[in-house]
């Protein structure tokens, strides 16, 4: 047999058999838009780890860190602080989310916006910018998917068709298994991908170097500037690394797949005890640094999006096909697995709070199951078409994507502990916000700050001022105070 | 009580956003690690025992 088609074949077995072993797990699935939406708020401490792990770690955490390590360097440390301080505000935030959550039956972000502000307007508002920027993340999970099969393809292939297949077959899953069937799913991904990282970041370097320290003495003698960050004012510096971390940091829970894992939870111990172990989690990205750094001494010169193929090229070069394929599989579930869970919480709120909210339709249990599973498809398909279109390393689009899911957590935060704000605030202030990302675009910053963070700012002035000016129709209601 | 928990949470938070720029070297390198890896990286792995002792003090466990 080929190296191809070994390579290929054992990714194929592994994507096929996660999800059959998915669907058979969740086959008792009651069509409940509860169910299929948050899984009945019933997941406990581990099934919710498994879950929260399987939809945050995705193809970005297996090539984007790798790539961002091999290109950059230094920057590339923002990954593993920034999710850390999303945990840290996930430990307050979360139990008060799921709290008026369970309290008021609500089921997607828009709906406790709508529910806390009194304005379904709001609401629709809000659904849309999560719709314009989710459908990125998606495509982000396409762009490492075509690099894994790629690779696993030994260059005797064009991968575009095969990851439209694998991406439809995503979409069918999630279609029929609900976010159940993606927390099942999370189980193999991962266990594969945390072997699959111990391989390529600790295995590699020994293996080449003799030992980590041995790889980074290497990097120093070699490219020694790029292990700190640059200072202050120069691109990627050193204020651009704060203020990405708090803009990642504290967009880290606000997508619509957040949401919708909070409501998921049987409790609110539940997501606080997760949000104090998620941080170890974090082990796999160190894992995946010392892959990238190494595959940057061993197979130098990879430039613009081709540096997210870094160790897996060490990978494909070095090492027999079977290792390929296994590392390659791996690689595709923390791809596919994020992306049924984003499919299906945008496509919840894209039914629950476009179709029904916005336009009055599908309003009955039976509709809104529907219309969620139609509109699965319907994301994965614009994801495809974007893909098709626009190809950016993975960190460039992952940073788009947190500028504009980010506008959102004034809103969530001010919801808890600031009776005066309004919708109308909220709205100037997720407007205002996205309106300074995309006016200052990809122009230079002063001092280098991200772009993101200057929308974040005049989101919260606009919010307070424009709160301070109107009149909130259901002032503080009490089910938010509670919970605050 | 507020205090203790304010101090427990913020500490993680600045030590992995304002503090990097300070901690911004090579030296002294720790387990082969360049100092601002490491710093991060300790940080990082210390953040579960923060967020653990602030839900012994709010009584969650």
């Amino acid at each position: 047999m080929s190296a191809a088609g070994l390579a290929l074949g054992i990714v194929a077995l592994v994507i096929v058999a996660t999800i059959l072993f998915a669907l058979w797990s969740s086959r008792h699935v009651h069509t409940t838009p509860a169910e299929f939406i948050v899984g009945g708020r019933s997941f406990g401490a581990i099934f919710l780890w498994l879950l929260l792990a399987g939809e945050v770690y995705t193809s970005f955490t297996f090539l984007g860190a790798a790539g961002w390590a091999y290109g950059r360097g230094a920057p590339a440390y923002y990954i593993l602080a920034y999710g850390t301080i999303g945990y840290v505000i996930g430990y307050f935030l979360l139990p008060a989310i799921w709290r008026v959550g369970k309290e008021r039956g609500l089921l997607t972000g828009p709906d406790f916006f709508i529910d806390r502000y009194g304005s379904r307007t709001l609401g629709v508002g809000i659904a849309l910018v999560q719709l314009v920027f989710m459908i990125p993340y998606v495509t982000l999970q396409l762009s490492g998917l075509q690099t894994l099969l790629t690779l696993a393809g030994y260059g005797t292939f064009d991968a575009t068709a095969t990851v439209g297949i694998a991406f439809l077959l995503i979409a069918l899953f999630v279609f029929s298994a609900g976010l159940r069937g993606t927390a099942w799913a999370s189980v193999v991904k991962d266990v594969l991908v945390l072997a699959a990282v111990i391989f390529a970041g600790i295995a590699i370097p020994l293996h080449f170097f003799g030992s980590i320290p041995a790889m980074f003495a290497h990097l120093r003698a070699t490219h020694a500037s790029m292990l700190t960050l640059a200072p202050a004012g120069a691109p990627s510096g050193t204020v651009w690394y704060v203020s990405t971390v708090l803009l990642t940091g504290i967009g880290f829970f606000m997508g619509p797949q957040s949401f919708a894992a909070t409501y998921s939870a049987r409790s609110e111990n539940v997501l606080r005890r997760n949000a104090v172990f998620l941080p170890l989690y974090q082990v796999v990205l160190v894992l995946v640094f010392f892959a990238g750094f190494s595959a940057l001494l061993i197979v130098p010169g990879l430039k613009g999006t081709r540096v997210d193929e870094s160790f897996l090229l060490v990978v494909q070069r070095f090492y027999p096909p079977w290792v390929m394929g296994l590392v390659a599989a791996a690689g595709a579930l923390a791809a596919l697995v994020p992306a049924s869970a984003l499919l299906l919480g945008t496509a919840s709120v894209a039914a629950k709070n476009v179709l029904s909210d916005g336009f009055g339709l599908a309003r009955s249990d039976a509709a809104r199951v529907l219309a969620t599973r139609v509109f699965v498809l319907v994301i994965a398909l614009l994801a495809l078409v974007l893909w098709l279109f626009e190809k950016q390393t993975l960190v460039g689009l992952l940073l788009i994507v947190y500028d504009g899911i980010t506008q959102a957590a004034p809103g969530v935060v001010c919801a808890f502990v600031w009776r005066r704000a309004t919708a109308w605030g909220v709205g100037a202030g997720v407007t205002g916000g996205i309106a300074t990302v995309a006016l200052l675009g990809t122009t230079p910053t002063p001092c280098g700050v991200n772009p993101g963070f200057l929308g974040l700012l005049a989101n919260v002035v606009l919010l307070v001022a424009v709160s301070l000016a109107t009149k909130s129709s259901r002032d503080g209601r009490p089910a938010y105070r509670r919970a605050g | 009580m507020t205090l203790l928990r304010a101090t427990l949470v913020l500490v993680p938070i600045l030590a992995l956003t304002i503090a990097v720029p300070f901690v911004n070297r090579l030296d002294p390198t720790i387990f082969g690690l360049p100092f601002v890896l490491f710093w991060v990286v300790g940080w990082v792995f210390a953040t579960p025992l923060f967020l653990w002792f602030v839900g012994r003090v709010e009584g969650r466990w």
